[in-house]
Order: C-alpha cells, then sequence, then structure tokens
C-alpha cells in the first residue's frame, strides 16, 4: 500500500500521497509538535491546497496558521535551497529570515486584508544556497479561508525568474555596447563608448575600470564608470612590478585568462556599489586581447556583483564583453593603419614627383653652361670641320637631354596641378597641318612618307597651342620612332560636336597585353623595337594628361606588326574660351627643334644669326653690369660673354649685389633668383625702395621657367626675365637693349620731374597695378601727410580708401583711358585729427611703355577747393540770385588774385617747360630718326620697331607738351591784337596742312570771310585746330569734305560775325556736344584717332578769349558742325 | 670766299648735329663752335679772327643768356654789324619778336628733324647776306 509511515497506526490520507521526496517528508512530519496539530485535524481548505501543492510541477508553499508554518513541494526544493529540509514545518518568517522584510508586507496584506498578491520578477537577495544570492523571483500570495471561512493560511505559486532577468540584462547590455562600438573611430572612442555602455547596467557591473597597455608594459587608466578619482585606484600600472594588481595584469596578458583580485574594499579603497546595498568584494581582471601579436590592449575590471557567484555562465557574460571591446579596438586600429598606408602612398607619390621636378631643375643650370658654349663652338668657323662635327654630336646629345628635363619638368607641373591651359581659338586644321610639317623631311629622308587629310572645320577649336603642340609632336615623334617604313598618316575630321585628330602608323606596332598599360606613367613596352630604345615612358602619360586638360580623350587601336592609330578626341564647345598668350616665337622654334632632331640627325638653323652692329652703339662708352648668381660657373661663363663689352661685377648673393649697386650704381642688374642670404625679389624689393637705386633696369635669370614665372618676377618690378638655359646672343642682346632702353629714359625722366617740381599743379606719377608712387609732388604733402614716394597708393594713404580715387586709378591702369574729375571732393584728415573737404579738378591720364601697355597713370591735380565751397555757400542762400550774383563777383576777385598767381606761376612754368621739356625729346627725335634713317640696313627689325615705338612716343610727348603748354599759356593778358584777314588765315592754314590734305584727298570750301580783330596766332590755332579735327576724324570711305560759311548777325544788340564750319566725318553724339570742349576729353580710342583731347579745349579758350563763343551739334556717323560767334569791333 | 658760321650753344650734341649738317653742304663752309657767350665774345673781339657770316645764337646757357651775349654784341661798335640768328628750342612768339626787337636778323626753333637742320643750313648757306633776313623769317 503506502511507503512505511513513521507513525505505523495512522493510516495515509489520500491527499497526502505521491509528492515525491516532499510527500514523504510531509507523510513523515510529526505535525502535533506544530501549531498545525496533526494531519486529521487540518481543515479542508489546507488539504486541498495540500494536495495541489503536492500534485503540481510548479514550486508552491503553504503557510499555515498565524506563524505560517511553511509545508511546500519538490520543485520548491531549488528555491528552498540549502535551507531544505529543516525549512518544512518551521514558521515563514524563521525560514526567510533574510527576506522577510521585501514579503513580510505582502503577507500582512494576504493575512489581515484577504487580498491576494502577485509580484512579478522580485528581486530578492536571498539565501538559497549557503550565500546572500541576487533573485527575482515571480509569485504569488493566496489566502486560504480555513474552515470558519476567515483566512487562515496562504498558498504561494513561484517562479523563478532569476535567470531569465539576469540573461536579459545581459543580454541588453551586450547589444547596446555591440551598437554604441559600431563607428569609433579612433581607440580613446571605443573606450569611451564602452564605459558609457556598461555603465548602463550598475547590477552586473558596480564599478568597472578600462586600463590602455601602452608599449606592452604601463596599463594606463582609461575611463572608469564613476566620477569620483579614488586614490586608491592605480592610474599607471607598470606590468613589471610586484604589485598584485601588476601582477594580475601580467598573468592575464599572458595567460589571455581572467584573473579574481579579492578584498578590494581593503586594496581600492571604498569603491562605488551600484545598485546593491554593500560594494563589491572582488573583481575581475579581464584582457583585451588583441588576437595577434602583442600582448593586449588593456584591461577590463569589473567590480564584481556581490550577490552573485561568478561561475561559467556569468564569466563566459565578461569574456563576451571583453571580446567586443577587443574586436572593436582591433577593427579601430585596422583602420588606422589603412589610412596610414593611404597617407605613405599619397606622400612617396609626391615625393616622386618633387624629386624629379627638383632633378630636372638641377640639371637646367648645367645644361645652360652646356648648350651656350657648345654652340659658340659650333658656330665658330675657325676651328676644323672635325672639331665641329663633334661639338656638333655634344650639342645634340645636350639638346636631347634638355629635351627629355624639359618632358619631365612638364609632367611633374602636370601631377602637381600647376600647369594651367591658356586657351585660344585656333584653326585647328592649319595648325595641325603646321606641326606636321615640321617632320615631313626627316619622315621623308628616311624613306616614308607623311600624308594630311583634313576635312574643312569650320569653327575655331580652343586649344592651348603649346600643349597641343607637345601632343602632335610627341605623338608624331612615337610613329617616326616604330616604323621603318610606310606611310604615316594624320587624319583631322569632325564628327557631331568633336574633333577628331588621328595619328596612323604602319609600323611594329603594340601587342595587345601591352595596349591597355600604354598611356601609363614610366611604362615601356618590353623589347618594343623601334629606332631607338631611348624613352622614360612618361611621353604618352604626359599626352594623356594633356588632352584631359582640354576635356578630350585619347584612345589607340593597335596589330602587331602592322602599325597603330592614336585618335584624340576633343569636344568642340568646350567651355575654356579665355584668350590665351602668345608665346615667343624663339620658345617654340626650339621645342620643335628638339623634337625634330631627335628624329633626325640633322641641325636646323632655327636661331637667326643677329648682326654684331647691334652692340657697336654701345661701343663709344662702356657701361657697368652687375651679375648676381651663387653658382660660380655661371658667373663665369656670364662675366666672360659681356666682358668684351661691358664692365662686369659678379657677386654671389643679394645681400653682396645689394652693397655693390649702392656703392657703383650699375647701368644693369642681372640676377638669378634662388640665392643665398638674400633672394632675387628680396633684392628687388630692396633697391626698389631705395632713391639711388630705384631706376637700375633688373633682368632676372632663372631656371623657373613658365609663364607664371616670368608674370611674377615683371609684377614684382624687374624689366625682364630669362630663362636657363639661354643661349649667349639672347643674353647678350637683351642686355644692351635694356641698358639703351634705360640710358635714353633715365635723362627724359630726369628732366620732366625737374619741371614737375616746379610747377604749381600737382602731378604725381604712379607706375605697376598697384600705383607705386614713382614720383609724388611736394604740394601734395599737405594732404596725404608725409611723402609717400616710394610707397603703393593704398599703401601710402589708407584712410583715402572708400572716397573712389583708388577705383578710379584701377579703371585708368585697366582700361587705359583718361579720366577728368571736375570739382572732385575728396576729405583728408587734418593736423588735429578733423576730417577736411578739399575740392579738386583731377585728371587721370595712362602712361605706356614702348609696347603701348599700359605701365602707370599719372595725376595732374589742382586744388578749386575756395571756388566750390563759395558756390556751396551760395548755394544754401535763399535770396538766390542776388546772393549767387554777389558772392560771384566776390568769389570771381578771389579767383582773380588766385588765378593770377598761379597764372603766373604758370607762365613761368610755361616758359621754361616750352624749352626745357623740349629739348631732350627733340634730341631723342633727332636721334631715334637719324638711326632709322641712316642706319637701317644694319639694323635688325626688333631694333627698327624699338626705334619706331620710341619715335611715336617721343611725338605724342611732344604735341603733348606742346598741348599742355599753349593750354596755360593762353591766360596770359598780353597777347597782341590787330586786324586779321581770317581768309589769309584759312589759306595759311591749307598751307601747312598740305601733306594731310593731300594723302586724305580732301576739299575745303570757304566763303569769302571778314576781317577780325584778335590775335593771329591764336585765331590760326582756331581754326588750325577745327580744321585738323576735322580731316582727322573722317570717314574712311569718304574723302573729307569741310565748308566754312560766315554771316553777319546781333546778338545782344551786338554786332557778331557767325563762323559755321561743318565736314563729312565720323561725328559724334549729341549728348557729347560740350563734353568735347573739356581738356582731355576725347570720345575715340587712341589707337584709332590720335589726340591729346586737349586740342578743342584750347578752342574754347581761344574764342572766350576773344569775347565770343563756340559751340557744336553733329549726328554719329553724318559729320559734325562748329558754329563759332565772334565780336565785330 | 668760303662762308664762316659761328655757332654759340652749350649743348656739345646740338653742336655736333650743326656740324654734321654742314659737312653735308656743297661747297664746304667753314664752322666754329663756341661753348659759352663768353668764349664767343672773346673770339669776336680778337681782332686777328675772321669775322663770321653768320652766327647762330643759343639762348639757354650757363654764364651768359643768348639775350645777354646779342645784346653786348649789338652794343660793341666793332661786332654791331655782325649778323645773328637765335637759334633755340623755343617757339614762342614773344621771342621772335624780341630776336628782331634786340637786332638779331630772326629766330630759328632749332628742328625736331635732322634732315630738315639740314635743308635750313643748305638754305642759309646759299643765300646772299641782303636776303638773310627775309629768308631767316620763313622758318
Amino acid at each position: 500500500m503506502n511507503p512505511t509511515p513513521l507513525k505505523v497506526d495512522k493510516p495515509i490520507p489520500e491527499f497526502l500521497i505521491g509528492g515525491g521526496e516532499l510527500g514523504q517528508r510531509i507523510r513523515d512530519y510529526d505535525w502535533s509538535t506544530t501549531s498545525l496539530g496533526p494531519v486529521e485535524s487540518w481543515p479542508r481548505s489546507l488539504r486541498t491546497c495540500v494536495q495541489i501543492m503536492l500534485t503540481s510541477r510548479q514550486p508552491i508553499w503553504i503557510g499555515w496558521g498565524k506563524e505560517l508554518i511553511k509545508l511546500y513541494n519538490d520543485p520548491y526544493k531549488a528555491i528552498v535551497g540549502g535551507k531544505h529540509p529543516w525549512a518544512l514545518g518551521k514558521p515563514a518568517s524563521v525560514v526567510w529570515k533574510d527576506i522577510w522584510k521585501d514579503i513580510d508586507p505582502m503577507l500582512q496584506q494576504v493575512m489581515y486584508e484577504n487580498e491576494g498578491t502577485y509580484v512579478e520578477a522580485q528581486l530578492l537577495i536571498m539565501e538559497r544556497n549557503g550565500y546572500p544570492e541576487e533573485t527575482y523571483y515571480t509569485f504569488s500570495y493566496t489566502p486560504i479561508a480555513g474552515d470558519s471561512g476567515s483566512t487562515e493560511g496562504m498558498i504561494c505559486f513561484n517562479t523563478d525568474d532569476t535567470d531569465r532577468i539576469i540573461s536579459e540584462r545581459q543580454l541588453k547590455t551586450l547589444t547596446q555596447l555591440g551598437k554604441a562600438l559600431t563607428g569609433s573611430q579612433s581607440s580613446s572612442e571605443v573606450f569611451q563608448r564602452a564605459v558609457n555602455t556598461i555603465k548602463q547596467n550598475p547590477y552586473d557591473f558596480p564599478f568597472a575600470l578600462l586600463y590602455e597597455l601602452k608599449n606592452d608594459e604601463t596599463a594606463h587608466l582609461n575611463s572608469t564608470t564613476f566620477e569620483t578619482a579614488v586614490q586608491q585606484i592605480p592610474l599607471s600600472v607598470s606590468l613589471q612590478s610586484a604589485d598584485e594588481m601588476a601582477v594580475l595584469f601580467a598573468s592575464a596578458s599572458k595567460q589571455r585568462m581572467h584573473q579574481v583580485m579579492k578584498d578590494i574594499q581593503l586594496k581600492m579603497g571604498a569603491m562605488p556599489s551600484g545598485v546593491w546595498q554593500i560594494p563589491p568584494g572582488k573583481a575581475v581582471i579581464l584582457p583585451i586581447s588583441t588576437g595577434g601579436q602583442k600582448e593586449s590592449y588593456g584591461f577590463l575590471v569589473v567590480g564584481l556583483n556581490p550577490f552573485r557567484l561568478l561561475d561559467e555562465k556569468y564569466l563566459s557574460f565578461f569574456e563576451l564583453i571583453a571580446d567586443q571591446i577587443s574586436t572593436s579596438l582591433r577593427n579601430v586600429f585596422a583602420l588606422e593603419e589603412e589610412r596610414k598606408r593611404l597617407e605613405a602612398l599619397a606622400e612617396i607619390d609626391r615625393a616622386k614627383t618633387t624629386f624629379f621636378s627638383n632633378i630636372s631643375h638641377e640639371f637646367r643650370t648645367p645644361l645652360t653652361l652646356l648648350l651656350g658654349p657648345m654652340e659658340d663652338l659650333i658656330n665658330n668657323r675657325e676651328l676644323s670641320k672635325a672639331v665641329r662635327e663633334k661639338a656638333d654630336v655634344a650639342f645634340r646629345n645636350a639638346q636631347r637631354m634638355q629635351k627629355l628635363v624639359t618632358l619631365l619638368l612638364d609632367f611633374s607641373r602636370i601631377e602637381a596641378g600647376k600647369m594651367e591651359a591658356q586657351f585660344s581659338p585656333v584653326d585647328i586644321v592649319s595648325v595641325t597641318r603646321d606641326l606636321a610639317s615640321n617632320f615631313r623631311s626627316a619622315i621623308e629622308k628616311a624613306g616614308m612618307q607623311l600624308q594630311i587629310k583634313a576635312e574643312r572645320i569650320d569653327r575655331p577649336v580652343y586649344i592651348d597651342v603649346d600643349m597641343w603642340e607637345k601632343i602632335i609632336l610627341n605623338l608624331l615623334s612615337n610613329a617616326f620612332k616604330y616604323s621603318d617604313s610606310g606611310l604615316i598618316e594624320v587624319f583631322i575630321s569632325k564628327s557631331n560636336a568633336t574633333v577628331e585628330v588621328a595619328i596612323k602608323d604602319s609600323g611594329i606596332g603594340i601587342p595587345a597585353s601591352e595596349i591597355d598599360k600604354i598611356f601609363e606613367r614610366f611604362h615601356r613596352v618590353q623589347n618594343g623595337g623601334g629606332r631607338s630604345q631611348e624613352g622614360t615612358g612618361i611621353g604618352l602619360a604626359m599626352v594623356k594628361e594633356l588632352v584631359k586638360l582640354h576635356g578630350g580623350t585619347i584612345t589607340v587601336k593597335s596589330k602587331l606588326g602592322e602599325g597603330s592609330v592614336f585618335t584624340i578626341a576633343l569636344p568642340l564647345n568646350n567651355k575654356m574660351s579665355e584668350n590665351g598668350t602668345v608665346y615667343s616665337l624663339k620658345e617654340r622654334n626650339s621645342i620643335s627643334t628638339a623634337y625634330v632632331e631627335e628624329a633626325l640627325q640633322w641641325i636646323p638653323d632655327a636661331v637667326i644669326d643677329e648682326s654684331k652692329g647691334q652692340k657697336s652703339d654701345l661701343d663709344k662708352k662702356k657701361y657697368t653690369v652687375l651679375l648676381a648668381d651663387d653658382n660660380a660657373d655661371l658667373r663665369r661663363y656670364v662675366k666672360r660673354l659681356l666682358e668684351s663689352d661691358y664692365r662686369v661685377i659678379a657677386v654671389e648673393d643679394g645681400e653682396q649685389a645689394f652693397t655693390k649697386a649702392i656703392e657703383h650704381i650699375p647701368d644693369l642688374i642681372l640676377s638669378d633668383i634662388m640665392m643665398p642670404n638674400l633672394d632675387g625679389f628680396e633684392l628687388l624689393k630692396k633697391l626698389k625702395n631705395n632713391l639711388s637705386t630705384r631706376n637700375i633696369p633688373l633682368i632676372f635669370l632663372s631656371a623657373r621657367a613658365g609663364e607664371e614665372a616670368r608674370v611674377e618676377g615683371i609684377n614684382a618690378g624687374a624689366d625682364d626675365y630669362l630663362t636657363k638655359p639661354f643661349s649667349s646672343k639672347e643674353l647678350l642682346a637683351r642686355v644692351s637693349n635694356h641698358i639703351a632702353i634705360s640710358t635714353a629714359r633715365r635723362k627724359t625722366e630726369k628732366e620732366f620731374y625737374k619741371l614737375f617740381l616746379q610747377s604749381p599743379a600737382h602731378i604725381h606719377v604712379m607706375k605697376g597695378p598697384e600705383h607705386l608712387l614713382e614720383f609724388f609732388h611736394p604740394l601734395g604733402i599737405p594732404f596725404t601727410g608725409k611723402d609717400i614716394t616710394g610707397i603703393k597708393i593704398r599703401e601710402a594713404i589708407p584712410q583715402m580708401e572708400g572716397q573712389g580715387f583708388f577705383e578710379l586709378l584701377d579703371q585708368v591702369y585697366k582700361e587705359g583711358i583718361t579720366i577728368h574729375l571736375n570739382e572732385s571732393k575728396a576729405t583728408f584728415i587734418n593736423d588735429e585729427g578733423k576730417p577736411i573737404d578739399h575740392y579738386f579738378n583731377i585728371t587721370y591720364m595712362p602712361y605706356l611703355d614702348l609696347e603701348d601697355h599700359v605701365q602707370g597713370v599719372l595725376q595732374f591735380t589742382i586744388e578749386v577747393t575756395d571756388t566750390v565751397e563759395l558756390r556751396l555757400k551760395a548755394e544754401e542762400q535763399s535770396s538766390w540770385l542776388e546772393q549767387q550774383v554777389e558772392d560771384r563777383t566776390k568769389a570771381l576777385k578771389e579767383l582773380n588774385q588766385s588765378l593770377k598767381i598761379s597764372n603766373e606761376d604758370l607762365q613761368q612754368f610755361a616758359h621754361v617747360a616750352s624749352h626745357d621739356l623740349k629739348e631732350p625729346i627733340r634730341k631723342i627725335k633727332i636721334y631715334s630718326n637719324r638711326l632709322l634713317e641712316e642706319y637701317q640696313q644694319q639694323l635688325p627689325e626688333k631694333a627698327i620697331s624699338f626705334l619706331t615705338k620710341i619715335l611715336s612716343a617721343t611725338n605724342r610727348m611732344y604735341s603733348m607738351v606742346d598741348g599742355v603748354l599753349s593750354y596755360s599759356t593762353l591766360t596770359a593778358a598780353d597777347q597782341p591784337s590787330e586786324l586779321i584777314d581770317l581768309n589769309e588765315v584759312i589759306k595759311n592754314i591749307q598751307a601747312d596742312l598740305e601733306v594731310l590734305i593731300q594723302e586724305k584727298k580732301a576739299v575745303i570750301k570757304s566763303d569769302s570771310l571778314p576781317k577780325l580783330e584778335g590775335s593771329p596766332v591764336l585765331l590760326y590755332q582756331l581754326f588750325y585746330n577745327l580744321i585738323n579735327n576735322s580731316l582727322k576724324f573722317s570717314k574712311v570711305e569718304e574723302a573729307p569734305m569741310i565748308e566754312i560759311h560766315s554771316s553777319n548777325i546781333k546778338w545782344e544788340g551786338n554786332p557778331f560775325v557767325k563762323i559755321v564750319l561743318k565736314d563729312n566725318g565720323i561725328g559724334f553724339e549729341q549728348e557729347f556736344a560740350e563734353k568735347i570742349f573739356s581738356t582731355f576729353t576725347r570720345l575715340n580710342s587712341k589707337d584709332k584717332y590720335e589726340g591729346t583731347g586737349l586740342g578743342l579745349a584750347l578752342c574754347k579758350k581761344i574764342v572766350k578769349r576773344h569775347g565770343g563763343s563756340v559751340s557744336a551739334s553733329a549726328e554719329k556717323n553724318r559729320g559734325a558742325e562748329f558754329m563759332i560767334l565772334l565780336p565785330v569791333k | 670766299m668760303a662762308k664762316f658760321f659761328l655757332l654759340v650753344d652749350d649743348d656739345r650734341d646740338d653742336a655736333e648735329l650743326f656740324g654734321e649738317a654742314l659737312s653735308t653742304i656743297e661747297p664746304p663752309l667753314e664752322f666754329l663752335h663756341a661753348q659759352d657767350g663768353i668764349m664767343a665774345l672773346e673770339f669776336l673781339r680778337n681782332p686777328g679772327n675772321k669775322t663770321p657770316d653768320l652766327i647762330f645764337l643759343d639762348l639757354n646757357m650757363p654764364e651768359m643768356s643768348g639775350w645777354q651775349c646779342l645784346v653786348r654784341i649789338k652794343n660793341d661798335n666793332s661786332l654791331k654789324n655782325a649778323s645773328v640768328v637765335m637759334y633755340s628750342t623755343s617757339s614762342h612768339q614773344r621771342d621772335k619778336e624780341l630776336a628782331i626787337e634786340l637786332g638779331a636778323l630772326g629766330f630759328i626753333t632749332k628742328p625736331t628733324d635732322y634732315k630738315k637742320l639740314r635743308d635750313i643750313l643748305k638754305r642759309i648757306a646759299s643765300t646772299s647776306t641782303l636776303e638773310l633776313k627775309k629768308v631767316i623769317q620763313e622758318f
């Protein structure tokens, strides 16, 4: 029947059947010793519950009676843990002493209020296994009524949620950590993010420390989950030391295993306890392994949850955490490695390009020293043919090297992005044809044929001419190199929006395997055959880059043994449409030459043999040339070149150059740019800042080639720029040219400036786009506060910014126009710091160099403040008219007075100027003319052109001076007056203008003109100017016809003669009818119609002097009509 | 008898030009150049020296200006009949008038063209003394 009961005489009640071990124990228990009493006395409800409990698989316990005597089942054993079996039959308060505070209130509720409770995942620190343990239970307390109907006990259904809760929590941490660590860019970020995530789980991580291991030796505390700095936590741990922590770290790292540190309260001091009531007693140390060679990245030190056992499960969680950190760190370092590698690669690339560029530079100077003397040797007829032939070989090879060096340099410039294309529209067919023709004779000499087939291409194509040349010559050179015989063809065609230029040869072709790589830098086809093995492998790569700069593409088709076709496709409407600069013919010649020579072995005479005659001009006087270059060979070479004609002083750096310049005031300075102590630019600056050396012409000699280097030099103030290698002839020509120009200029300038100083008007001379004051009139000092000679205008008087004057200067410089300002206001600060308004009549005039480029701006200024201020004041008065008259009279009186003074000054000035100014101008004219006429045969073209320009500039100067002087002298009151027959005047004018009249086939018709009283000279001048203008401004297609009519009229009761002069010239817009009589006003551009802009102003003045008036009316392109009224006395 | 011109001018270049231009004329003339008025007067006052057929007098000279020199010549009994023409860069009407007022034959503006100078000198060289004044006024 049933198992043997302890109490033999009692049968087993049915509700106690089964229930496993607990069933047995309950059956065996002597319940009479408890408040429950013997089993038979148990109330029905209790019995039922016990039966339920014993048959259930769920952990259940029953507490009965006031003491809540405990009964429980087998599944409940796990919960009760080590308290089994003594817990059975004991009061709950005894059994659950550890959590009584948690559950008592609930039990009270159940027992006394008859309300069930239900708690989910309640944290209970429970001693199940001999130590207080973090547990989570979901349980319910349900009251059980006894027989009486009132609650006598309770039943508790339990679910152990501990594992679930803890697992969930740990999983959450792991997931969060994974997410947080993604995207870390650095190791410190990894540590920081790890710690931040760990911080969010204070259950498993009461505290955590992350140490970073550096140099495999010292672990540095990187981050912590808590704020307070606790001194006992070591900030750095040297793994060599004997400290416990160090030892543990070392072992953890070496064994790649966790270590446990006990009694951390003692060792580390008061540490945070996370959510727990007591702080951790132990800490686990986990190595963050690298998975590779290094020991560890660092260590994770976790203060352990005091209520959990560090079992395998728990440990594996920590290891997972450590692993995640470790992986993340590995990724970060890998990323850094990758980045470093890319950076290193880029660095290597850059270094290579710089290296090539440097090498090429280095080659240039010795090349200069080679090529120059070589050339001289070849041309020296005194040497034997044999010797010259040998020199020839050497020369050609030097040229070949030069070509390679240039190629390398160009390429490195492209690579460095420094090569900028300058586009100009060209006829692509003729340009390409010309280039290709360079090769014709070479090709034909080799027994091959060159054919150029081109379609008609009507539109201009935008290319950089120099780059295009390099492209075509390179491709042709290749075609030639790799063909023995046959045909080389150049095709130019158009399709849709592209132009195609193809170069085809019937040579050895390119193997299919190499075709892809043919455009790669430094790639050379193995055993390529061809006429020469030479080549850097850069040619095609450079061609490709150059084509790319044009927005085009290049492709190749080839068959081994049959030949290749290289096709360039250029888009027809590339946006690059700026006007390009034209490179000197000489440069282009030498590029083609180098290419062709390599193909053939033949020297074309690309260099024009300049006559020796040029130097003879300077033979009379010995000039001094100062040479600065740190290369001793170059100094010797240049010195030797120049010695026969000049006195040469050679120095090796900029500092010495400056000292010698001051000492000797040479006639020309030749300077290298790269020099120690003071480089070329700094030397130039110093020279410009010094009054005595300011005007010495300076030519830069430099290895830096290219337009930008040249422009930089010229902008800094150099007069010329020579690139090494330069030919001896070129150097000599430029030196003598610049000395000649400078000498002539200096003399004239000196005269001009001397006179300017005597002028009562301020005349300032500014040079360059930034308006550097070459000459500042002392009369300007009261306004500017100081002498600003030698300073750029914006730097000199920055306080004047914003008043518009600087912008006008810019405009005049940029556009080459003359600007005249009437009564323009300028505000200056006076000595007391107060801003005062002044009024000026200002004229800004551009002045040009020999090539008609604007060199600077001339400023003529007369102060008219008094006049203007008076007038302004007048306009404020209420009785306008009266006040006007009153003030005008007063002002006129005052003006008269000041005008009288300035008049007299002007007179004086004019008189002196008339002589002294014209004198040097005259000389220049005479001698230039003589040179042109008497020495024409011996002069090279360029010299003739120079002289012509000098002459025309001198003429302009002359007429300007004349005009200015005439204009100013007109104020003189003492002009003689007599009765003049105007007919005579016109006749004389016609005689004087005979040449021009004949040239233009002009016809001048005039009525019978009356006799007038006036100044013969002035009236002559008046009509001369008008007639001259009409002749000048005639239409191109029509012969000028001038008609002069006169009639008598009465004006304001007085008899006047009205003379109308009409022409059929280009006329002008009526809106300008008044303006044209202003000084310096020109309606047409100077290069179309010459003139100073003073002619008509003069007319107006003359007429006014005679008490008359002049006006004009016209229509554009329909001639002009001038009406003059003169009184008849 | 060969004509003899005296040029008084401190500018060496102008003197050179003048001399060169003269040398192209046939028959050849005699030519002397004095650097300033003082030297010129010294030469003229020396009875042993030939009297020039025409004296060209520059205006702007150091020590003694052209006007001063002219006045001195015209005030000197032994020299006052000498033919003098003012020769200078200025083209001022005033100067032309002043020259005649002070007794010179006229005023020639230094030409800006060498050829023109040659022509002027050629013309003068072939003109008789009587016609000189008129011819000079034309220039």
